[in-house]
């Protein structure tokens, strides 16, 4: 019986591409410059240790007549000062410099793996009592214990070394991991997991491990790198077998038969630079680590060179002839607050630029709520940090004018703003409110002094008294106890920290507060109770407001004019009450059947078939062509203009004008809308 | 009062049944810190049919996803028995564990964070394959992979299997959580908001499709959400849970056109609705749901309530009948006149204490006691609160 209500929206196919990730999609990792700089190093220094001995066959212990000789022809790299070849020494003591590296880091990993995994999932007593254990071994300096610990080993041959560097550091790899995997624990798909009846011991290696390969890998690349040294070290003091080659062992050489003294740079330079060098191969690895590995982090990088908060560099052809205009060219210009004209967002990513806003004009009256209606990658946040020039790097505008209208009538183009200029105004004139803005006030300070920030930074000659005063009205008008002032974020609850913010964003009096999602992560009983605060301020201060949100429902209660945005672009705007008797776009026609009405009869829901279409891949025409059950032949080929119909009353007030883009209404096809008899006016394009 | 509804015949069992469902979460202060007791949930009856959609409405903090997670065993409870087909429900260890959740399966609001962001959707689908059954060659996880894709509408399956969660949208990963709970063939699903992080025209299909399933299979469906209205339209039995309990039950469509319960009243009067009449007043509410660990004497909502009495504050309200198939937890229901009273206020009246006839004429003493007596038969015997139909 219910059932039959939700009409026959169910397919989740959309007509998206078949993009399935390539299996070779880690081999992107390698197109970093450093990461790719760091794997072909390691590369040779492994070759070298392997194939090293098969081309320099000489004897790195022989001892020659030819001693403490330069580099030439028979010695690449000269000799000691007993005559024994200094490149056979590097190549054969790089096999036990990587090999103690590898092995010791390997078997730190595995330990720290053990301990941390299982501390970390198994929580309780065994954690604490892992954790205490690794505690320990941090506490630990591990020098001195290294050193201890060689001596104290009958004989100091390379597993001994092995085993001493692994088992001092295990520690710190184990604390991080346990770390990851108790915040790992937490995340659905581990308790999805665990509700489908999965075992134990394949939630931790099948679940969390492969979630941590980053940090073990970065965890293993840096021990790699610790143990080198250690061992380097450990040689260079003399602590491990000295007649064995390595890295270390010839510094220690060097530096007994003072090398240095004798100018033999080619005795010393070569390992120490060796040992230089692995170091900085695995570190470049290590920056690269994450691209390998998260599947994610694979597809295409996000340039991010870009110019924030400096005016726009591309001035429109209008743009001069508008600057000193103070609006004769629109009849109802004294009311408009701020006019956004022609505005275009686009992300600059590594291939084509994704119009995020596209070519988006609307205007907002002074004392009036604009709802500003979509779903997810509709725009409608980009145009909310767009407006508020907030937007980061990789979103760039790209065209358009936002035309501020001051109270003395005169205009000023927001994009032509820089620095200070920009600053001043945004707060003074025009101010935000975030959804996540509740989470945003420092849990350090108390409310109070966090409003009286803003007043500090921009009112500097307001006296210490009047600041106060200012805030506990703040906070009254919020409807906040301003006795409240002395409390900490964490003391309120999240209706009230999202009511701190708005005090903060009246702080300065502002002509036009733009809320992108205020209440969406609160519950319905708070998040009325903030609607109508805004409301009751909206009538009392008279501030214009830009309310962003996906509620239809809600905007349609709180709105003046409601303006709805799918990929990038304005298709219907209409005053609230008309919009919600008669929706003109298919897409609104779409959303308003999509959700639940409480009162009044239930009415069929039938949704809107499909999902909202990928901005990289936009269809041709229309970009809503593909969802839309009234498409015809002409939607997949022109892109339909927003066009103005004419108001029933006949006036061309911005507050009562009806625009839609779609080409039901479009010249010949305006019979195809079937709304005729409904009385919808006659279209007039633009 | 037999049932609840009249689609299904009140001899027959629930597919899952709870009882006095208990909840106290353990809060530590620090080491020194005395130990306090959260109770999350309290005294929850339930009954899920087969077939049949069973809403709970309430806000973050109510309790409402904790008592999924219970039904799913993912957590103990600490008071209270939960039935399978009848049968009393205790999983200890993996075993019975896996043979539970092959009958009731359970789906998560976030369907970003519902799947591991490191392996395919084909190998989490094929995990949870062999999970269920072990026995099933690779070729015939492979196919039955396909059919619940196909099952949720996902064509062609090799267009999904391949890809990683990241590379989905939000409502394809909702239709595979739902896929994921498929391989299973419960005969339970509890959906713990599944729509709510999903874009609005998303959701209705990803509703339609769980409806479906739920006709077509016969799975007993519960549908846990804050939003009373998808309520309406979505579930045919609903109850309203308020800081641990459940306030008010019955038909979906009575509980939200007909609401007995102050706290219900609240929520409807709260929530965005165009086609409310203009004339109706501001939102009359102060405060917040209260702090569980230290909930108030008496009914839990009563420091909230417009209608509140000295009995609120000091008992707790039992169930009262309140119409076919409706009950409530609130004292106004004792006597009729405080049932006239709830029903002359308007849903948001300015101030209800100055309003509606209970003021003017207090039942005597002696009439309130007959009319606890008479309704007290009508309850159903083996649970004050159940849902049933």
């Amino acid at each position: 019986m219910t059932t039959n209500l939700l009409a026959d929206v169910e397919s989740g196919t959309t007509g998206q591409e078949d993009r399935p990730a390539s299996r070779f999609g880690w081999l992107r990792g390698f197109r970093s410059a450093r990461t790719l700089t760091g794997v072909v190093l390691m590369v040779l220094f492994v070759l070298m240790a392997l194939l090293g001995p098969v081309f320099v066959r000489t004897d790195p212990s022989a001892v020659s007549d030819d001693v403490l000789s330069p580099p030439s022809g028979a010695h690449l790299l000269g000799t000691t000062h007993t005559g024994q070849d200094v490149l056979a020494q590097l190549i054969d003591g790089s096999r036990i410099s990587l090999l103690t590296g590898f092995v010791a880091a390997a078997l730190a990993t595995v330990l720290s793996l053990l301990i941390g995994l299982a501390a970390g999932y198994l929580g309780g007593l065994s954690d604490e009592l892992l954790s205490l254990l690794s505690n320990i071994f941090l506490v630990i300096p591990s020098l001195p214990l290294v050193v201890i610990l060689t001596g104290a080993l009958p004989e100091a041959g390379s597993l001994a070394i092995i085993i001493v560097i692994s088992l001092t550091s295990w520690a710190w790899g184990a604390r991080v991991l346990r770390a990851q995997t108790l915040s790992l624990r937490k995340r659905d798909f581990v308790e999805a997991a665990r509700a489908s009846g999965e075992s134990t011991w394949r939630i931790i290696f099948r679940e969390i491990l492969p979630n941590q390969t980053a940090i073990v890998a970065a965890t293993f690349l840096s021990t790699v790198i610790g143990a080198i040294l250690t061992q380097a070290s450990l040689a260079f003091l003399g602590l491990t077998d000295v007649t064995q080659w390595s890295w270390g062992g010839m510094l220690y050489w060097a530096q007994n038969s003072a090398a240095l003294n004798y100018g033999a740079w080619w005795w010393f330079v070569p390992p120490g630079l060796c040992i230089a060098l692995v170091g900085t191969a695995l570190s470049l690895i290590n920056f690269g680590i994450d691209e390998f590995i998260n599947p994610r982090l694979r597809s295409a990088h996000i340039a991010t060179k870009n110019a924030r908060n400096k005016p726009m560099a591309r001035r429109l052809p209008s743009d001069e002839a508008e600057s000193d205009d103070t609006g004769a060219s629109s009849p109802t210009h004294g009311d408009v607050v701020l006019e956004i004209r022609n505005l275009t967002v686009e992300y600059q990513t590594g291939g084509d630029p994704i119009r995020a806003v596209d070519d988006v004009s609307l205007q907002l009256r002074r004392g009036e709520v604009l709802g500003i209606a979509g779903e997810s990658g509709s725009g409608k946040s980009t145009l909310a940090y767009a407006i508020t020039r907030l937007h980061q790097p990789p979103a760039r505008i790209t065209g358009g004018q936002l035309l501020y209208t001051h109270p003395d009538g005169s205009r000023t183009d927001l994009l032509t703003l820089s620095g200070k200029a920009l600053t001043a105004f945004r707060w003074e004139e025009m101010s935000i409110v975030l959804q996540s803005a509740m989470n945003a006030l420092n849990p350090l300070l108390r409310i109070g002094v966090q409003i009286d920030d803003a007043l500090q930074a921009h009112r500097p000659a307001m006296g210490a008294g009047a600041r106060s005063a200012r805030v506990r009205e703040l906070l009254e008008l919020v409807g906040i106890d301003p006795q409240r002032s002395a409390a900490y974020p964490h003391e309120l609850s999240g209706g009230m920290r999202q009511r701190v913010m708005i005090a903060i964003a009246l702080t300065l009096d502002p002509d036009v507060i733009v809320m992108d999602e205020p209440t969406t992560a609160l519950d319905v009983v708070t998040q009325r109770q903030i609607l109508q605060r805004i409301v009751s301020l909206k009538d009392r201060l008279h501030f214009a407001v830009i309310f962003i949100t996906h509620d239809l429902s809600m905007l349609i209660e709180l709105s003046d004019r409601i303006a709805v945005m799918y990929a990038g672009r304005v298709v219907e705007e209409a005053p609230a009450k008309h919009f919600y008797a008669r929706p003109l776009h298919p897409y609104s026609q779409g959303l308003l059947a999509s959700f639940p009405t409480l009162s009044g009869a239930k009415r069929v829901l039938t949704g809107i078939a499909g999902a909202p279409p990928d901005l990289g891949a936009l269809p041709s025409g229309c970009s809503f062509r593909p969802r839309c059950p009234r498409a015809f032949d002409r939607c997949p080929v022109v892109e339909p203009p927003l066009l103005l119909l004419a108001p029933t009353g006949g006036s061309e007030d911005v507050a009562g004008r009806r625009q839609v883009a779609c080409l039901l209404y479009d010249g010949a096809d305006a019979g195809r809308s079937g709304t005729g008899s409904t009385g919808i006016p006659e279209k007039v394009q633009v | 009062m037999t049932a609840l509804g009249t689609t299904v015949d009140s001899a027959v069992t629930p597919v899952l049944r709870a009882r006095g469902l208990t909840k106290n979460f353990t809060l530590r202060g620090g080491l020194f810190g005395r130990r306090r007791t959260l109770n999350a949930v309290d005294d929850v009856d339930l009954d899920l049919f087969a077939g049949q959609v069973t809403a709970i409405i309430g806000e973050s903090g109510s309790g409402k996803s904790t008592v999924a997670r219970l039904l799913a065993q993912l957590q103990r409870p600490t008071a209270g028995s939960i039935e399978l087909d009848g049968a009393p429900v205790s999983v200890r260890g993996n075993k019975e564990l896996r043979r539970y959740v092959a009958r009731v399966q359970l789906i998560l609001q976030d369907p970003f964070a519902s799947f591991n962001p490191v392996h395919t959707m084909g190998y989490q689908l094929r995990r949870a394959v062999r999970i269920h059954s072990p026995e099933l060659t690779p070729h015939q996880v492979e196919e039955r992979v396909g059919q619940v894709l196909a099952e949720v509408n996902l064509t062609p399956a090799r267009q999904y299997v391949d890809r990683y969660p990241h590379e989905l949208s939000g409502g394809q990963r909702q239709r595979l959580s739902i896929a994921r709970a498929l391989t299973a063939s419960p005969s339970v699903i509890l959906a713990d908001e599944p729509v709510s992080m999903l874009d609005v025209s998303i959701r209705l299909g990803v509703l339609n499709l769980l409806a479906r399933l739920a006709a077509e299979r016969n799975i007993a469906l519960l549908y846990i959400t804050h939003d009373i209205a998808s309520a309406r339209y979505f579930a045919e039995v609903a109850a309203v849970m308020y800081a641990g309990e459940l306030v008010e039950g019955g038909s979906a469509e009575e509980i939200t056109q007909h609401p007995t319960h102050p706290y219900t009243r609240l929520l409807i009067s709260a929530a965005p609705d165009p086609d409310r009449p203009a004339a109706s007043g501001p939102l009359r509410d102060a405060g917040a749901p209260p702090n569980l660990a230290d909930p108030p004497t008496g009914c839990r909502f009563h420091p909230r309530c417009p209608f509140v009495m000295d009995k609120c504050r000091t008992t707790p309200p039992p169930v009262f009948p309140t119409g076919q198939a409706h009950w409530s937890r609130c004292w106004l229901h004792e006597t009729p006149a405080g049932t006239a009273r709830l029903a002359a206020t308007p849903l948001n009246d300015p101030d209800p204490a100055v309003a509606g006839p209970a003021v003017q004429a207090p039942a005597p003493t002696g009439a309130q006691h007959t009319q606890t007596s008479q309704a007290s038969p009508t309850l159903p015997s083996d649970g004050k609160k159940g849902l049933r139909s």
